[in-house]
């Protein structure tokens, strides 16, 4: 199909009018193409109306993960409908087929979780690919939705590079902490990938965020966790630990103090785990902080556990 | 216990044992001869058969052990501490059926003797840094700081899965012989020995609680008590009444 053109100026960018459904080009306004159809929506349906009917004569957008080409139609029954649309939609849900069934309860289950942390779409997308590809693969037969479901946001989250703890997981989602961590062996042993280990970085910027520390306080405790690595002063401890006590001790040391027990609830870890991996932060306190630190509580007067 | 001579590290010349200690080993055979329980259950000692499981489980002291005995001929053995220990508490039982069951004249085997698992500690001189080997072999390790303490590799060749703690402790299990073991133990070393550790960083224990303090006689005998394959007739006394409750300790 030809491009259209202005006759008189072939090299115009044409402008298109969308009131009118016309082309025209800009530079002699002769009317090049007219009666252009207009894809948007044809009706605008608003959640605060209480209209009886929606005039919208077309679903939702194509869902790519729920399988291309499938235009069926599905039977919503609303609360208090009448028996036979009741029956309708029962008989409609014999007749799907269970993975179909599961992954779109699965979607909905992850799509609820993520709305509770405030993860982003394409996170939601990850998850719900990877869930459908261990549902094709049969791998985690057996486990509960809720617990695949949480488990493949977890997987979704690390490989995206912004990892969750299992306990924010846990927290919005009512699986056990163990079930989830079955799962995402199983999640990885199926897929055959292997991710990258978390490291203390990954989660500073929330945690501080969550504590309401200024930015200053973040990088100093983002520094702290790095340098401790890298001197092995808390070999065997795992990240969120360290994490928390580099906090810890950057909070301390400024105007805005945290206690660890308030660090220890946003971080997921025991007030007690804070402050054993504190302790062993305070020997070599002086080169963890970075230079140009500026010091509300100096380093002598640091809380010693 | 396997002595397993090998240098330490920062290669200073003195040797150091590092022995590979065997936990458990759960053995299983059966016996072709169908079982009356019942029977066996009385007139063996140690034993408790429950009805509803239909099994019929014993404590062996010397070598101590648990056995399973199904009413198909089946035994399972857990808790011995050694192969040959398994061996000949699985002879043991085996002949004990072979008389209750009144077959003293047959000749019985035990058919299919197999030793199903190995649970074996080991613990090198240094602390390991295992997030580094998991970085470095990421296929055979699965190390999740959240979720497990140590690390696991899982072998192939032998079968065997590997539990490797920063504190050096290594935990070898599903191993299927003593061999094995030690073969998975030096293969683990030579992984594991570029990530070695000053081992004082990382070990720190907790401050312990303070024991009341009894009378070091005693406390003595009542260790002994539990050494298997040392003085068998001991264990018969009254001593272990007294010790039930340490605050009860009169001037004896």
């Amino acid at each position: 199909m030809a491009s259209l053109t202005c006759p008189r100026h072939p090299d115009a960018h044409l402008v298109e009018d969308h009131r009118a459904g016309d082309i025209i080009c800009p530079e002699c306004g002769v009317v090049v193409g007219d009666r252009l159809v207009d894809v948007g929506t044809e009706w605008r349906s608003f959640s605060n109306e209480r209209s009886g009917t929606d005039p919208s004569r077309v679903g939702a957008p194509e869902n790519p993960i729920l399988g291309t080409g499938d235009l069926s139609t599905s039977i919503m029954v609303g609360f208090g409908a009448s028996e036979s649309s009741q029956g309708l939609a029962n008989a409609q849900r014999k007749n799907t087929n269970n993975t179909e069934r599961q992954l779109n309860q699965a979607l909905g289950i992850i799509r609820d979780m993520s709305e509770r942390i405030h993860l982003t779409r394409p996170i939601q997308d990850s998850a719900a690919k990877v869930f459908k590809q261990i549902l094709d693969s049969k791998a985690l037969r057996g486990r509960s939705n809720e617990a695949q479901a949480a488990a493949c946001l977890y997987f979704a989250c690390r490989k995206e590079g912004v990892p969750r703890t299992f306990k924010e997981i846990c927290a919005v989602s009512r699986v056990s902490k163990r079930d989830i961590g079955k799962c995402f062996k199983l999640i990885l042993k199926t897929l055959e990938t292997s991710i990258e280990q978390i490291t203390s970085a990954d989660f500073m910027s929330r945690f501080c965020g969550n504590l309401n520390l200024h930015v200053s306080v973040q990088a100093a405790a983002t520094r702290i966790a790095k340098k401790a690595v890298e001197l092995d002063l808390v070999a065997g401890r795992s990240p969120i630990s360290i994490a928390a006590a580099a906090i810890y001790m950057a909070s301390q040391a400024s105007t805005e103090k945290r206690s660890a027990k308030e660090i220890g609830e946003i971080a997921g870890a025991a007030e007690q785990t804070v402050r054993q991996t504190y302790k062993l932060l305070l020997p070599r306190v002086r080169e963890l902080f970075p230079q140009e630190f500026k010091f509300d509580t100096p380093i002598e007067q640091l809380p010693s556990s | 216990m396997l002595p397993w001579m090998m240098n330490t590290a920062a290669g200073s010349n003195s040797e150091s044992y590092m022995t590979i200690s065997i936990n458990n080993v759960v053995c299983n055979y059966s016996l072709p001869m169908h079982v009356d329980l019942r029977k066996f259950a009385l007139n063996s000692w140690n034993c408790s058969y429950d009805r509803t499981g239909s099994i019929l489980t014993k404590q062996k002291r010397h070598p101590g052990c648990h056995v399973k005995v199904y009413n198909s001929g089946k035994v399972y053995i857990v808790g011995c501490k050694s192969e040959a220990a398994s061996r000949q508490a699985a002879r043991s039982v085996g002949r004990e059926i072979q008389k209750i069951m009144g077959k003293t004249d047959q000749k019985v085997c035990l058919r299919k003797f197999r030793i199903n698992n190995i649970l074996a500690t080991c613990k090198f001189p240094f602390g390991i840094l295992i997030d580094q080997v998991n970085r470095k072999y990421p296929k055979e390790t699965y190390y999740e700081p959240e979720l497990t303490v140590g690390l696991i590799w899982r072998m192939t060749e032998p079968k065997a899965s590997v539990r490797i703690h920063t504190t050096g402790t290594i935990v070898v299990t599903g191993a299927t012989s003593e061999a094995d073991v030690s073969l998975a133990v030096e293969k683990i070393y030579g992984y594991v020995k570029d990530f070695q550790c000053d081992i004082s960083k990382i070990h720190h224990p907790a401050p312990r609680k303070r024991k009341p303090v009894i009378n070091e006689e005693f406390s003595n005998i009542k260790r002994q008590r539990y050494e298997f394959g040392d003085d068998d007739g001991e264990d018969e006394t009254g001593v272990d009444q007294i010790f039930d409750d340490e605050n009860e300790i009169n001037d004896f």
